[in-house]
Formats: structure tokens, C-alpha cells, sequence
């Protein structure tokens, strides 16, 4: 008997194939639906049978061994088309199976009732199918009937929860592989930067050799080395921002005395661009305490605190530098670079307000926070 | 001047500018120098003299080893060499590096690098 043109659709094998479930292995909630389904319907033999073009494969089956068979032992390719349940009372008398090998030979079925799977655009991709090997002339009653086709739901309720987990756990290793690429290119990019920064050092230093003030030269490597410990904190968080208190801690700790800094402040998350201007700006207050103010006598402290205050409805940074117990403190004459670092602020466009008295050096800055976290 | 028994260090980095600039930084922190652009010449000049005492290496040379596994080959075959690692790309507090050797973040501070080798060598 010729199986219905239908079988080959290409539309319906497509529907059938993203599944991706032929020759998966056995799952439990498809062989508890072919367990109920035998049991409502007192069959020996229950099949969730997915018809594909060349064989119709069985996801679950309790009654029969083979896992498949050709699509002429097939009587679930019939059930394709009918608008419900197909059911066959005795196969042998139907035009459409009495010539089955399956009917003729072993294991001689005799009772067949398949209830459609549709899949979600529609398509009928297999059965949910119940049989017997004596026929059964009154058929199926009605409660084996809605029964059925409400286990030919539940497969398909399976096979889409199959797939949505599918998808999820694709779109987790995509997202996770993305991550990790973008955490390489990161990688790459600072130690890309960092041995830049290094070569920069190496050739001012190369350069300048014969200079025979290397104070200046020795600033320069610092001022560079400042701005690379401030990439390094950019870098753990993909370059859009730091902590001020991890920018104070590197760059204060690194260059001046960490017993002597009382370091005093709330989280802030600051903006890239900040981060880099108060890298040059903290190491500049850092070396001058270390070479004229409090850091350059035994017992001089220094106090960096901040704190955010609302002004006019606008939250500002406030960063005050406090040098104490130094030697005494007079204004510098030159303007220098680094002075005009000192004076430059928090993002180059705040206040600040740099006193020299007597007996400290106060640095103190403010800027609309807003602009520190872009 | 030169002194009769001066520490020799030996200095491994491919990147010839930075090599060049290491080596002076050593020179003149008053250690005797011999450089290697990579592991390979590195670990020629090691089992060819047996006068070297500190390794300053760099640690990410393409190709072939890098100075971690140079460190550790030394640890094995030379335990008395002492290393110092430096790199632009591993940061101080990476779970990957040696505990047993010291370590600098590129770009350093000359300083700290001399600093380092003066209390190894001592």
C-alpha cells in the first residue's frame, strides 16, 4: 500500500528534524507516557513513533524490541493525515496494512490506534500509538480515546521542553564563550598596552642617559608607571571603570609609605578617563610628600579622604589631601609640570583649592560626580 | 672598576629595546651582565658558565618556553640561581605564578627591580 504523499513533505520533515531527537537515547518522561498509554488502553504494545522519510523511529516503546523499522512495516506514516485518532480495528481486513510485514509476519499485530503528534507550527511529525496483536472490532472507547490524544499532547509538551532546553543551554555556551573571548581580547589589549608603556620607559630612559639631571627622567618613568597601574585596575572591569579606593591603595601604596596613609572613604565607582587623570594626580601628591612634605620627615602623616556631598542638587566628589607633622611647607616657585598636575583636579575641569600653610600642605578638589563616571 | 667578584645576572627578554634598557639598569645597579634574547639561549649560556646567580627573566617570549617554565627548569637544575620574573601580561597577585620567585608587573620601577636583585645577591 502506498503511504500518503504527505510522509515526504519536506515542510514536515524540516518540522520533524528540528526536534533534533531521532536516535537520542531513551528519556524518562517519553517511556512514562508509553507506560500510561499501554495501561489506559490495555495494549501490550505502546510507541512514540516519529515518522521521518526513510524509517519511523521509536523515542519510547514498551511491547517491542526494535528500536525502528522501514517505512513499509509503517502503519504511524497512515496516521499522519487523519484529522484525530486513527484507529484500525483489525489490520488484516484495512487496504492499508493488510499487506504489512509486520501484519503477515511477527509479531502479527492486529489492533492499531495512533493519536497525530503535532508539532508547534502545525505539521504532524508522528503518533503516540497504541497495539494489540488480537483485533478489536468495538475500537477504542471514548475516555481511551480523549485519553490518548491528550498523551500525543504531553509528547509533543515534551519535545518542546526538549528543545527550549536545548536552545538555553546553546545561548549559555555562546554567551560564555563570547565573555571569555572579550576577557582575552582584554588580556591581550593591557599586555599589549603595558609592554607599550615599557618601551615608552625604555626609550625615554635610552634617550635621556646623557642628561646629567636624572630627576626629571627618573618622574617621567613614574609618571608613565602611574598611568599603567591605572590600566591594570581598568582592565578588571573591562575599561569602563575602577574603584577609587582600589586607585588610591595601588598608586599611594605603591610609590609612598602604606603606614603612614590613612586612606578614609565610601565606594565610588569611577569613570575610565577619571581614573587615568587621578592616577598622575594622586602620584603627583605622593612623590612631592615623599620628597618635600610629610613623607620626607619620620614622622609626617598623610590623610587621603573623600567623601560625595549633595550641592545644589548635584552630587560632587569632594577629595581633601592632608599633609601633617612634615617640615615647613613653602609654596614652590616653579610652575612645573608636576605643579600644574596638582592644580589640574579631578577631571581637569573640577576645583581645587591647594593651600601651603605653616605647618601642612592641603589639597582639596571637588567635581560633579556625574563627570568622574563617564 | 671593575671588581674581582662581581654577582653575574643574567637578563632574558626578546624585545631587543627593552633588553637593552634592563641590561643598563643592571650595569649599573653594579652587577655583571650576560643576556639572552630567549629560554633557548638562556638556558645555553646557564650549563656553558657556571658563574650566574640571579636570572632576571621576562615571562611571556614567543615562541617555545616561556620564563615560567624557564624559572621552574632552573628551580630543578640550578636550585642556588635565583629568579625574578617580570611581565606585562600576569599581574602580582595571579594564582599561576611561582610563590618561590619574585615578581614585577611591566612596565617596573627601576628601583624596585634593583632593589630586589641587591637583596637576592646578598
Amino acid at each position: 500500500m502506498k503511504l500518503p504523499d504527505y510522509t515526504f513533505d519536506h515542510a514536515r520533515l524540516t518540522a520533524l528534524n528540528e526536534y533534533a531527537i531521532l536516535d537520542t537515547p531513551a528519556e524518562q518522561g517519553f517511556d512514562d507516557i508509553v507506560e500510561v498509554a499501554s495501561a489506559l488502553c490495555q495494549t501490550p504494545i505502546a510507541l512514540v513513533s516519529l515518522v521521518s522519510d526513510d524509517r519511523q523511529w521509536f523515542k519510547a516503546r514498551v511491547g517491542i524490541s526494535e528500536c525502528q523499522t522501514d517505512l513499509n512495516s509503517s502503519v504511524c506514516a497512515h496516521a499522519l493525515i487523519v484529522p484525530d485518532v486513527l484507529v484500525i480495528p483489525d489490520l488484516t481486513t484495512d487496504e492499508r496494512t493488510k499487506a504489512n510485514p509486520l501484519v503477515t509476519g511477527e509479531p502479527h499485530i492486529r489492533f492499531y490506534a495512533g493519536a497525530p503528534l503535532h508539532a508547534a507550527d502545525g505539521h504532524v511529525i508522528g503518533s503516540l500509538c497504541v497495539i494489540d496483536v488480537v483485533p478489536r472490532p468495538e475500537g477504542l472507547s471514548p475516555a481511551e480515546l480523549s485519553g490518548l490524544q491528550s498523551l500525543g499532547r504531553q509528547v509533543v509538551s515534551q519535545l518542546e521542553l526538549r528543545r527550549a532546553i536545548a536552545a538555553r543551554d546553546e545561548l549559555t555556551i555562546l554567551r560564555d564563550n563570547a565573555d571569555r573571548q572579550q576577557q582575552l581580547l582584554n588580556n591581550e589589549l593591557s599586555h599589549r598596552m603595558k609592554n607599550t608603556l615599557a618601551l615608552v620607559q625604555a626609550i625615554a630612559a635610552q634617550t635621556l642617559k646623557g642628561v646629567p639631571d636624572q630627576a626629571p627622567v627618573k618622574s617621567f618613568a613614574e609618571r608613565v608607571l602611574a598611568l599603567s597601574m591605572a590600566h591594570d585596575l581598568l582592565l578588571h572591569r573591562n575599561w569602563m571603570a575602577a574603584d577609587m579606593r582600589e586607585l588610591v591603595d595601588t598608586v599611594v601604596c605603591t610609590f609612598g609609605d602604606e603606614n603612614r596613609v590613612a586612606v578614609i572613604g565610601p565606594p565610588v565607582t569611577l569613570g575610565s578617563s577619571s581614573i587615568l587623570t587621578m592616577s598622575l594626580l594622586l602620584h603627583e601628591l605622593t612623590t612631592n610628600a615623599l620628597k618635600y612634605g610629610a613623607l620626607s620627615s619620620t614622622d609626617g602623616q598623610v590623610e587621603v579622604a573623600w567623601r560625595l556631598e549633595d550641592q545644589a542638587g548635584i552630587p560632587m566628589l569632594l577629595l581633601d589631601w592632608r599633609e601633617s607633622g612634615g617640615p615647613p611647607v613653602t609654596e614652590p616657585t616653579r610652575k612645573g609640570f608636576g605643579s600644574r598636575l596638582v592644580k589640574m583636579g579631578l577631571a581637569g575641569t573640577g576645583s581645587s583649592q591647594i593651600d601651603y600653610f605653616p605647618t601642612s600642605f592641603v589639597a582639596a578638589y571637588q567635581a560633579p560626580l556625574a563627570e568622574l563616571q563617564t | 672598576m671593575s671588581q674581582p667578584f662581581k654577582t653575574v645576572v643574567l637578563v632574558v627578554e626578546d624585545e631587543p629595546l627593552l633588553r637593552m634598557n634592563t641590561v643598563d639598569m643592571v650595569e649599573d645597579a653594579g652587577f655583571e651582565v650576560v643576556e639572552a634574547p630567549g629560554v633557548a639561549q638562556a638556558l645555553k649560556l646557564l650549563e656553558s658558565r657556571g658563574d650566574i646567580s640571579i636570572v632576571l627573566s621576562d615571562i611571556d617570549m614567543p615562541p617555545g618556553m616561556n620564563g615560567l617554565e624557564l624559572a621552574e627548569l632552573i628551580r630543578k637544575r640550578w636550585p642556588p640561581v635565583e629568579v625574578i620574573l617580570l611581565s606585562g601580561k600576569y599581574v602580582p597577585s595571579d594564582a599561576r605564578l611561582p610563590k618561590n620567585h619574585i615578581f614585577f608587573s611591566k612596565p617596573y620601577r627601576p628601583s624596585d627591580v634593583v632593589a630586589a636583585l641587591h637583596r637576592v645577591a646578598s
